[in-house]
C-alpha cells in the first residue's frame, strides 16, 4: 500500500512538494475569485472587496441595490 | 489661488433667489472634486480622457444604470490631483431616471462614487455639444440654478464651424455668468484654456428661470445672443447634416438599415479572421517556441513540467486570441464613434418589441457583449419591474467577450484556412445567441412576466470621423482586462488542472511496454544486410519511442484525478459528443468560459502529435481513448460550439442575476432554463450531424 502510494505520489521528491503547493495556492486564489464575501469561511481569511468597485451611499448611507 | 470661489463678474447681477449649496471646502481652497455633466453623444468621455490622459480608473455606481469615471486631472498649484468625475449622459438633471438621479446625487454631495462621501463637488465642468446648443442649454441653465462654481466648455467647435454655426465665447460667459471655453476634445484644441478655467471656477452671476417653458426660452435667448450669428459659406454650411439625412435614409430604414446592419457586421466579422491571423499565428509560436525552451534548458522533473506544459501552453492558448478581442473592440469601438451603432440600435428597436422586450432594454443587451455583468447592472435603468426582469434573464444569452476564444477556437477547428466561411460561423453564433434571448424573452413575456412592453426614444448623432485615440483607449482597457485574466484566474486554473492531470502517477500500460519490447526486438533483429540502413532505423526507433511516450501520457491522463472526475462527468454529455476531456473543459469553463481553451491546451499538451507546431495543430489533432477517434469532428465542434453559445457558464454572472433580481430563484430559472435549452440544442446538432 505504502509502495503503491509512494509511486502513486513521488513524496521524496522535493519537487513534488513544491508543485502541490503552488497548485494549493492556485486553488485557493480561484476559491476566492469564485465565492461570494458571504459565503466565505471566516477561518480562511478575510475576503477583500476589489478597490475599484464601491458600494453606493447615500448621505454616508449604504444603499441597498 | 484664490481661497474660495468667487463670483463670477463679467455681468453684475444678482443672482435670483437661488442659495448655493453648503460645501465642505478644502482648508488650502483647492480644487479636490469636478463634476463633469453634459448632454449624451456630447464628447464627455473624449474630454476627460483627453484631460486625465491614461490615468484614468473606471468605477461602477451601484445603484445606477451607467458606468461612470474617475479621473486624477492635474491642475497647476496644486499637489493634489482633483477628481474629475465623468457622469453618465443626461437631457435633463430633474427627471425620474437613474442617470438623472445620479448626477443629482453628485450635485447635492450624497453619492459616495470612492465608497466614502465626497461631498459637495468643488466644480462642475458641463459639456455643450456646439452643434445642437439649444437644447444642450437647456442641461446647462438646471445646472447653473445650483450655484456651483462652474466651467462650461462648448464642444465639437471644429463640426460647428463646418456647419457654419460661429459661437462668439465672450457673449456666452456674459449671457450664462460663468467662463466659456471652446474646445474640440477629438483634436485636443482648447484644453490648455480648460484647465486654466478650472483651476479657478466661479460661482454663476445669473440665474436661469426654473420653469420650463421660461427655461427654453431663456435657452433660445442665449443662443441667439452668443451664436445666432451663422458663418461660412451659405451652400455648403450644413454639409454634415445632408450627408446624416443621406445616410440614415439607407441606415436607418426598416428594410435597408437592416441590411446594411448585416452586411457591417459581416465585414467587421471578416476583418477579425483574416487580420488576425499573422499575429495570431506569432502567438501561437512563440509560446510552442517557449514551452520547447523550457523543456530544453530547465531541469527535468516535475516543476519545468508544470511550467511548460501547464502555466505557458495554458496561458498562451487563451492569449492567442488577443489580436481578434482586440480588433473586435477597436472595430466597434469606432462604429461607435462615427454615430453608427446608435443607428444599428433604432433598427434593431424594431425587431426587439415583438418579443416583449422594452427599447430601454437594447442598452443593456449590447453592453451584454462585452460582458454580462454591466449589462445586467444597466437593466436598473428600465423603469418597468417586468421588463427588467425579463432583459435580465435573457442579457447572458448575447455573446459575451469570454466566449470569443471558444468560438474562435471551434470555428478556426471547423474553418481552417476559410476566413469568410469561419466568419460566418463566428457571425452564426452572434445570431443564434441573440436568437435565443428574443425568443426566452419571448416566453417569459407570455408566461410568468406578462405585460406589454415601452417604446424606446433615441436620439441620433450626426455622423461624424471616428477618434483613433479613443478608439485605442478602448482596445486598450478591454485587452488589458483579458491579459489580466489570463494573467491571474486562467493562470491558477492552469497550475490546479496540471496537478489534477499529473497525479496520481501511474505505471506504464501493457501496450506501451509492448512497443518498448518491440523497439528491443527490432534493434537486435536489425542487420545493415537487411536493406535498412542506419539513418533509416534510427528514424523508425525514434517513431515507435514517440508513439510509446503518447500510448504512456494518455494512458497516465486517463488514469490522473481530472482523468477519474471527466470520466465520471462523461456519461451526462456523451449524448452531445463529447469525450471526457471535454467534459473536463465544460466544467472547469463554469469558473470563466474561456478557461475551456486552457482546459483543453493543458490536457492535451503531451498527449498528442510532437510534431505540431503550435497549440491550436495540437488541439486540432487531439483523438479520444482509443487514440485514432479526433475528438473535434465537425459534428462535435458544432454542438459544442451551440452549446457554449446557449448555455449559462458564468458564476459571476448568476450572483448578479441573484442580486438585481432581488431572489436566487430568477438566478436558478436563468441557470436551467439556459443550460436545458444548451443541452436540448446541442444534442439535436450532433445527433443530426454525426
Amino acid at each position: 500500500m505504502t509502495l503503491v502510494l509512494a509511486m502513486a505520489f513521488p513524496v521524496h521528491d522535493w519537487q513534488f512538494w513544491v508543485v502541490t503547493l503552488l497548485a494549493l495556492v492556485a486553488l485557493y486564489a480561484v476559491a476566492r475569485s469564485l465565492i461570494p464575501a458571504g459565503l466565505w469561511p471566516k477561518w480562511l481569511g478575510s475576503k477583500r472587496q476589489k478597490g475599484k468597485r464601491a458600494t453606493l451611499t447615500v448621505s454616508a448611507k449604504p444603499q441597498k441595490p | 489661488m484664490s481661497s474660495s470661489p468667487r463670483e463670477f463678474q463679467p455681468r453684475a447681477q444678482s443672482p435670483e433667489g437661488v442659495a448655493p449649496p453648503q460645501r465642505d471646502q478644502s482648508p488650502d481652497g483647492s480644487i479636490r472634486s469636478i463634476a463633469l455633466l453634459g448632454n449624451p453623444n456630447t464628447g464627455k468621455t473624449t474630454l476627460f480622457n483627453r484631460l486625465c490622459g491614461l490615468r484614468h480608473k473606471t468605477s461602477n455606481f451601484p445603484g445606477t444604470t451607467q458606468e461612470a469615471r474617475i479621473g486624477a486631472l492635474k491642475l497647476a498649484d496644486q499637489a493634489e490631483p482633483a477628481h474629475l468625475i465623468d457622469l453618465p449622459g443626461i437631457y435633463s438633471i430633474e427627471l425620474d431616471q437613474h442617470e438623472s438621479r445620479t448626477c443629482r446625487e453628485v450635485l447635492d454631495g450624497s453619492l459616495a462614487p470612492k465608497g466614502e462621501p465626497m461631498g459637495v463637488p468643488d466644480a462642475v465642468l458641463i459639456v455643450l455639444d456646439a452643434t445642437n446648443l439649444p437644447r444642450n442649454l437647456l442641461l446647462a441653465g438646471e445646472v447653473l440654478r445650483r450655484r456651483l462654481p462652474t466651467v462650461i466648455a462648448v464642444n465639437m467647435i471644429d463640426l460647428a464651424a463646418k456647419r457654419g454655426i460661429a459661437i462668439d465665447a465672450a457673449s456666452l460667459s456674459r449671457e450664462l455668468g460663468c467662463p466659456v471655453v471652446l474646445c474640440c476634445a477629438r483634436r485636443g484644441q482648447g484644453l490648455d484654456e480648460l484647465r486654466k478655467a478650472l483651476e479657478h471656477p466661479l460661482i454663476p452671476n445669473r440665474t436661469p428661470p426654473g420653469q420650463q417653458d421660461l427655461l427654453e426660452r431663456w435657452a433660445d435667448d442665449v443662443y441667439v445672443a452668443a451664436a445666432g450669428s451663422r458663418s461660412g459659406p451659405a451652400t455648403g454650411g450644413n454639409g454634415s447634416a445632408r450627408w446624416t439625412d443621406r445616410l440614415d435614409r439607407v441606415l436607418a430604414h426598416p428594410v435597408l438599415g437592416l441590411v446594411s446592419f448585416l452586411a457591417i457586421m459581416g465585414a467587421l466579422f471578416w476583418s477579425i479572421f483574416s487580420l488576425a491571423t499573422i499575429p495570431m499565428d506569432l502567438i501561437d509560436h512563440l509560446f510552442a517556441s517557449l514551452s520547447r525552451a523550457a523543456d530544453a534548458n530547465l531541469p527535468p522533473g516535475m516543476l519545468s513540467e508544470l511550467i511548460s506544459k501547464g502555466v505557458i501552453t495554458g496561458i498562451g492558448a487563451t492569449l492567442i486570441f488577443l489580436p481578434q478581442i482586440c480588433l473586435l473592440f477597436f472595430l466597434i469601438a469606432i462604429l461607435e464613434d462615427t454615430g453608427y451603432l446608435a443607428r444599428a440600435a433604432f433598427v434593431v428597436d424594431r425587431w426587439l418589441r415583438p418579443f416583449g422586450l422594452p427599447g430601454h432594454a437594447f442598452v443593456p443587451l449590447l453592453s451584454s457583449h462585452a460582458c454580462a455583468l454591466p449589462g445586467i447592472m444597466a437593466c436598473r435603468g428600465i423603469p418597468d419591474r417586468r421588463d427588467r426582469l425579463a432583459t435580465i434573464l435573457v442579457a447572458p444569452f448575447m455573446t459575451c467577450s469570454a466566449r470569443i476564444p471558444v468560438y474562435v477556437l471551434l470555428t478556426t477547428l471547423l474553418y481552417r484556412d476559410r476566413p469568410i466561411m469561419a466568419a460566418v460561423a463566428f457571425i452564426g453564433c452572434y445570431v443564434v445567441g441573440a436568437a435565443a434571448g428574443l425568443f426566452s424573452a419571448l416566453i417569459v413575456r407570455r408566461t410568468i412576466l406578462r405585460g406589454k412592453s415601452r417604446p424606446m426614444a433615441l436620439e441620433l448623432p450626426s455622423y461624424k470621423l471616428p477618434s483613433l485615440r479613443t478608439a485605442f483607449l478602448t482596445t486598450w482597457d478591454r485587452g488589458l482586462v483579458f491579459v489580466k485574466s489570463a494573467g491571474t484566474n486562467i493562470l491558477a486554473i492552469c497550475v490546479v488542472l496540471w496537478w489534477l492531470s499529473s497525479f496520481p502517477k501511474v505505471a506504464p500500460p501493457p501496450e506501451s511496454v509492448q512497443v518498448h519490447q518491440q523497439i528491443v526486438d527490432t534493434l537486435q533483429n536489425w542487420r545493415e544486410s537487411s536493406g535498412i540502413t542506419p539513418e533509416e532505423m534510427r528514424a523508425k526507433i525514434e517513431g515507435m519511442r514517440q508513439e510509446a511516450e503518447r500510448i504512456e501520457a494518455r494512458h497516465a491522463l486517463e488514469e490522473s484525478f481530472a482523468g477519474q472526475l471527466g470520466k465520471a462527468i462523461q456519461p451526462v454529455f456523451a449524448p452531445l459528443g463529447f469525450d471526457w476531456r471535454l467534459s473536463i473543459g465544460v466544467v472547469t469553463s463554469f469558473a470563466a468560459r474561456e478557461v475551456f481553451v486552457s482546459t483543453m491546451a493543458v490536457t492535451i499538451a503531451g498527449t498528442e502529435d510532437a510534431d505540431a507546431p503550435g497549440v491550436l495543430d495540437a488541439v486540432a489533432s487531439a483523438t479520444r481513448s482509443d487514440g485514432k477517434t479526433p475528438i473535434f469532428t465537425p459534428a462535435v465542434c458544432w454542438s459544442l460550439l451551440i452549446y457554449y453559445v446557449l448555455a449559462m457558464q458564468c458564476l459571476p454572472t448568476l450572483a448578479v442575476t441573484a442580486r438585481e433580481s432581488g431572489s436566487a430563484r430568477w438566478a436558478l430559472l436563468q441557470l436551467v432554463w439556459m443550460c436545458g435549452v444548451a443541452y436540448i440544442s446541442a444534442l439535436i446538432v450532433f445527433q443530426v450531424l454525426a
